[in-house]
């Protein structure tokens, strides 16, 4: 379940499992908090700012040297001719054949007498009085050399006052800029172009790059996440085209859980030695006191007690071993057990019977119509089941609840309930509790060594069948034992 | 988010080539860089509004004054077209205003979390 925390703000915020809150920007996590994301950034950032100042400084140099190589003609063709214009300028006919010659289509020369008449030769589709004086108002104080940029019919044209003659005149000049703009533009539009493919080809190859280097992490990750002490000796790794500091971090990983595997490998050897190297002498100690509680007459009341107690904490610990035991022979593939046909309810009668010697509490014992069920399973190993689930349940109900046992068969075949109404096991815990050394949390303090459920699961399944579990806090838990027919 | 910030870089090199060539751009395309680079200024402001806590606030204080300055000039541009004097100039603003909101968004400070005490 997903838990929630108020910000600073106010705001109410998901928290991860270990109640830190979760980043409120996801996207920057994955941007920056990955390796792939920090590379992919990191390559369009160098291409961005690549492409960016190559692009501007192209277009700046371009643009310039456009204009300069415009205005440059431009300057040129007026050089030519303007000392001819100086002479002609009081022959009309001759000045328009002068100003002729000099105008094209993209560069027009026109004369602005004293008097503001304007002067210029005739060229179809071009010129107009209304263009030229629009052309002369971007240079309203009349400065000579002053090189302005004008919008005529949707094209942009450099103008100049060339020249002003000594009579008052000026000769002014205008050059059409628009393929040269249009160049600039088609040079612009082939870097954009340029760029995203580049920037797409590139953040690509980045993220396979990065994938390919990520992809046996995540196979070390995987692998250290599926490491169990039953799959030590198994587990090794091999990653294919790693690189190679992956590939020492493989070999470190591989060394590391061969030198786990061993070291777990002699745990359980000596768990195993010494369980059962203190079994027979614990055998021998209790019964030396159970003969000495039965056969001696000068104990008194106390000195029994102390014995009977010493007796019982000797079986105590002689069933802790037996259960260390059955754990390493399980470990080691040794755990015998054997199946055979099995009356149920007899067994189940025998196990009511025993539990009742030391267990001082009602037993409900419930049997199906049918009530010769047989089953597959080792009775020894049933009996020491059935026995461990009743004392847990014992263990965890209060005293005057009845435990109850259900004998049934349903669609899976014959089934054994052990009912309790004890504490219950939290629902989060439900699939903990069969595991080594695992207890429910709301446990009372030191009732057992958490061993007990995990041999359970270990003999039912040992035997074919299945352990199911159904609980609730406060109201109790059902244990029931699945076995094949 | 991504697509978001990857949008506002771009207007970065936009807006230095509207700078550098004032005479290859039409009017509508003028309105619309203009109109754009207001609109992303928006979520900048509400974001330094949100998380003004945990701000540096002299930092938060300038950004937040640059970004109103350009989003109510670049309104007024937006809407009443070109021809504005040093037009080149406010682009290079713009392209700075980019910037700086794709870096707060990549390196603002989360909101620090209430600890139970």
């Amino acid at each position: 379940m997903e838990n929630i925390q108020v910000d600073t703000y106010g705001i109410l915020r998901p928290t991860d499992e270990n109640g830190l809150m979760r980043s409120s920007h996801p996207w920057r996590e994955r941007l920056l908090g990955s390796l792939q994301g920090q590379l992919q950034l990191a390559t369009y950032l160098v291409v961005f700012v690549g492409f960016t100042g190559a692009s501007s400084v192209g277009l700046y140099l371009g643009q310039r040297n456009v204009f300069s190589n415009e205005r440059r003609l431009a300057r040129a063709n007026v050089e030519e001719c303007k000392h001819a214009i100086e002479s002609l300028t009081g022959n009309p006919g001759l000045l328009e054949k002068e100003l002729l010659f000099h105008s094209g289509i993209n560069n027009q020369l026109w004369v602005e007498y004293k008097n503001g008449d304007l002067f210029y030769a005739e060229i179809h589709g071009t010129a107009s009085e209304e263009v030229f004086n629009k052309a002369m108002e971007a240079n309203p104080q009349k400065k000579a050399g002053l090189q302005s940029f004008v919008e005529v019919n949707n094209s942009q044209h450099i103008v100049e006052l060339v020249k002003e003659f000594p009579s008052g005149a000026r000769l002014w000049m205008m050059s059409n800029t628009e393929a040269s703009l249009k160049a600039l533009s088609n040079y612009l539009a082939m870097m954009i172009l340029i760029w995203g493919s580049c920037l797409s080809i590139t953040l690509l190859t980045v993220s396979w790059v990065v994938r390919r280097i990520v992809k046996p992490l995540n196979q070390l990750n995987l692998a250290t996440a599926d490491l169990t002490a039953e799959n030590l000796s198994d587990t090794r790794l091999q990653l294919n085209q790693a690189p190679t500091e992956i590939e020492d971090l493989q070999d470190t990983f591989n060394s590391l859980v061969e030198r786990l595997a061993q070291s777990w490998s002699q745990q359980k050897q000596f768990v195993s030695a010494v369980s059962h190297e203190l079994r027979t002498p614990l055998t021998i100690v209790q019964g030396y006191l159970h003969r000495t509680i039965k056969r001696s007459k000068n104990l008194t009341e106390a000195e029994i007690k102390g014995l009977q107690t010493a007796n019982e904490e000797t079986i105590r610990m002689r069933n802790l071993l037996d259960d260390l035991l059955d754990l390493s022979r399980s470990d080691s593939d040794r755990l015998s057990i054997t199946n055979e046909d099995v009356c149920l309810s007899e067994r189940l009668e025998r196990v009511a019977m025993l539990a009742r010697n030391t267990i001082p509490r009602t037993f409900r014992i419930k049997f199906p119509e049918r009530k010769r069920l047989i089953a597959k399973a080792d009775p020894a190993r049933l009996q020491q089941v059935l026995l461990d689930l009743i004392e847990n349940a014992d263990k965890y109900s209060p005293e005057e609840a009845p435990i109850e046992l259900v004998l049934r068969e349903d669609t899976e075949g014959p089934a054994i309930d052990v009912i309790d109404h004890g504490i219950g096991i939290p629902p989060e815990e439900l699939e903990t509790v069969f595991e080594r050394f695992q207890r429910a949390s709301n446990a009372p303090y030191k009732t057992g060594t958490g061993l007990g459920l995990s041999l359970v699961k270990l003999f039912v399944e040992g035997m074919g069948g299945r352990i199911e579990l159904a609980s609730r806090l406060g109201e109790g838990s059902r244990f029931t034992v699945h076995l094949k027919s | 988010m991504i697509a978001f910030l990857v949008l506002c870089s771009l207007l970065v090199p936009v807006n230095i080539w509207a700078a550098i060539t004032p005479h290859m751009h039409s009017e509508v395309s003028m309105r619309i860089l203009h109109g754009v680079c207001t609109v992303v200024l928006i979520p900048l402001l509400w974001a330094i509004w949100n998380q003004r806590r945990s701000l540096q606030p002299l930092l938060a204080l300038v950004l937040a004054i640059f970004a109103v300055v350009m989003v109510v000039v670049n309104s007024w541009i937006t809407v009443m077209g070109m021809g504005v004097e040093l037009g080149w100039l406010d682009h290079l603003l713009l392209a700075l205003s980019e910037l700086a909101l794709t870096m707060f968004f990549l390196m603002a400070p989360e909101p620090e979390p209430i600890t139970e005490t």
